[in-house]
């Protein structure tokens, strides 16, 4: 059945279809499109990177002698680097269809997508200083037996906590806007019942 | 099933993804960033698309979801909804049929986005052609819910442009 088939109805849908986006608009969207499609490559290739990255540091440390210490210390490193992806992909269990669903899946799937970035950033703000402190154990070890640039270490870590802290709390007032927002959406489409109970 | 380019997506469902920003967007600077946000969604979820429905509803499901998100987060925003239908009335006399064409299309994409999202997303679906089962499909409600909101949205409608024609 045709939605709607009338004359009057006719007219108003030609001057609906009539309205247009400009092609400079789209011009901004190639390019919108581009810098998400950046953003997304850069993320993958960090994470690679980290990875090859503690890869060597393990075994640049372990080249220089394996003490108790030292083991301990890559230990903690690499179970908390493994617990962080193995993290986040339970945390992205079910969310990753796209949101396409009605509107109560659409609602349903976004609300799980926001308490998965909570959840990351809650477990972002306790394992960040304890890998800080591995990092540091590890150089302190170092240290004991050769020169190494304990104050910087220290320095850096800070800072890198810090700014894991501020990332984390950032990330969780968005997804906690975001649950928000699903609250004033219930609210918007809340004037009629949802199916079935309405009457001609 | 081969999954659509997203330039055929953007020639094709650009335009009704445009018109359809009108309802959950004010001024045109707003639409133009949500008719972006909701093709970037598609560009996101396009490898995902398997066919079960058709692209047409797949983008419009789409873009209806990511409108309410914008419309809720800019009522936040915003503090309260204010009623655009003091926006509809165009002082400006016609001069030609093009001008006329023009404020007419003008009071029909405000009246539009002055009616509840309920009621403006049937109309909207409606008006690009879809039948009662698409728009069914797209929102996720049945054959007769779309009836029955339709009805209600054409007669609101009708009224506020009927307002319009009076003021």
């Amino acid at each position: 059945m045709k939605a709607g088939a009338d004359a009057g109805w006719d007219d108003l849908a030609s001057a609906w279809t009539a309205d247009q986006p400009s092609a400079a608009l789209n011009t901004h969207l190639g390019r919108r499109v581009q810098r998400h499609s950046l953003q997304m490559r850069f993320v993958t290739a960090m994470e690679v990177l980290t990875l090859v990255a503690l890869a060597w540091f393990t075994a640049w440390i372990l080249g220089g002698g394996a003490g108790w210490m030292r083991v301990l210390s890559l230990a903690a490193i690499w179970i908390i680097a493994l617990f962080t992806m193995g993290f986040g992909l339970w945390n992205r269990r079910g969310s990753w269809q796209p949101a396409t669903a009605s509107l109560a899946g659409y609602l349903t799937l976004t609300a799980r997508r926001a308490r998965a970035k909570i959840r990351v950033a809650r477990i972002v703000r306790w394992l960040a200083p304890v890998q800080a402190t591995a990092v540091l154990l590890l150089v302190l070890d170092v240290a004991a037996g050769a020169r190494a640039p304990v104050v910087e270490a220290v320095v850096a870590c800070g800072l890198l906590v810090l700014a894991y802290l501020v990332w984390s709390v950032l990330y969780e007032r968005g997804a906690r806007a975001e649950l928000a927002d699903l609250d004033a959406i219930a609210v918007l489409t809340s004037e009629l019942p949802p199916d079935d109970d309405l009457t001609m | 099933m081969a999954v659509p380019g997203f330039d055929d997506v953007v020639a094709t469902m650009g335009p009704p993804l445009w018109r359809l920003t009108s309802a959950y967007a004010r001024g045109h600077p707003e639409r133009e960033d949500l008719y972006q946000e909701i093709l970037v969604a598609v560009w996101k979820a396009l490898p995902r698309f398997r066919g079960d429905a058709s692209l047409r509803t797949f983008v419009f499901r789409i873009g209806h979801n990511r409108g309410l998100t914008h419309r809720a987060r800019m009522a936040a925003r915003r503090g309260r909804e204010t009623d655009v239908t003091e926006d509809l009335h165009d002082p400006r006399p016609a001069t030609d049929d093009a001008l006329h064409e023009h404020r007419r299309r003008d009071r029909l994409v405000a009246a539009i986005g002055s009616l509840s999202p309920t009621l403006a997303q049937p109309v909207m679906l409606s008006l690009e052609g879809l039948s009662y089962a698409e728009i069914a499909d797209v929102l996720g409600i049945t054959e007769s819910n779309v009836g029955v909101r339709l009805n209600r949205a054409r007669a609101a409608l009708r009224r506020l442009l009927k307002q319009e024609e009076i003021a």
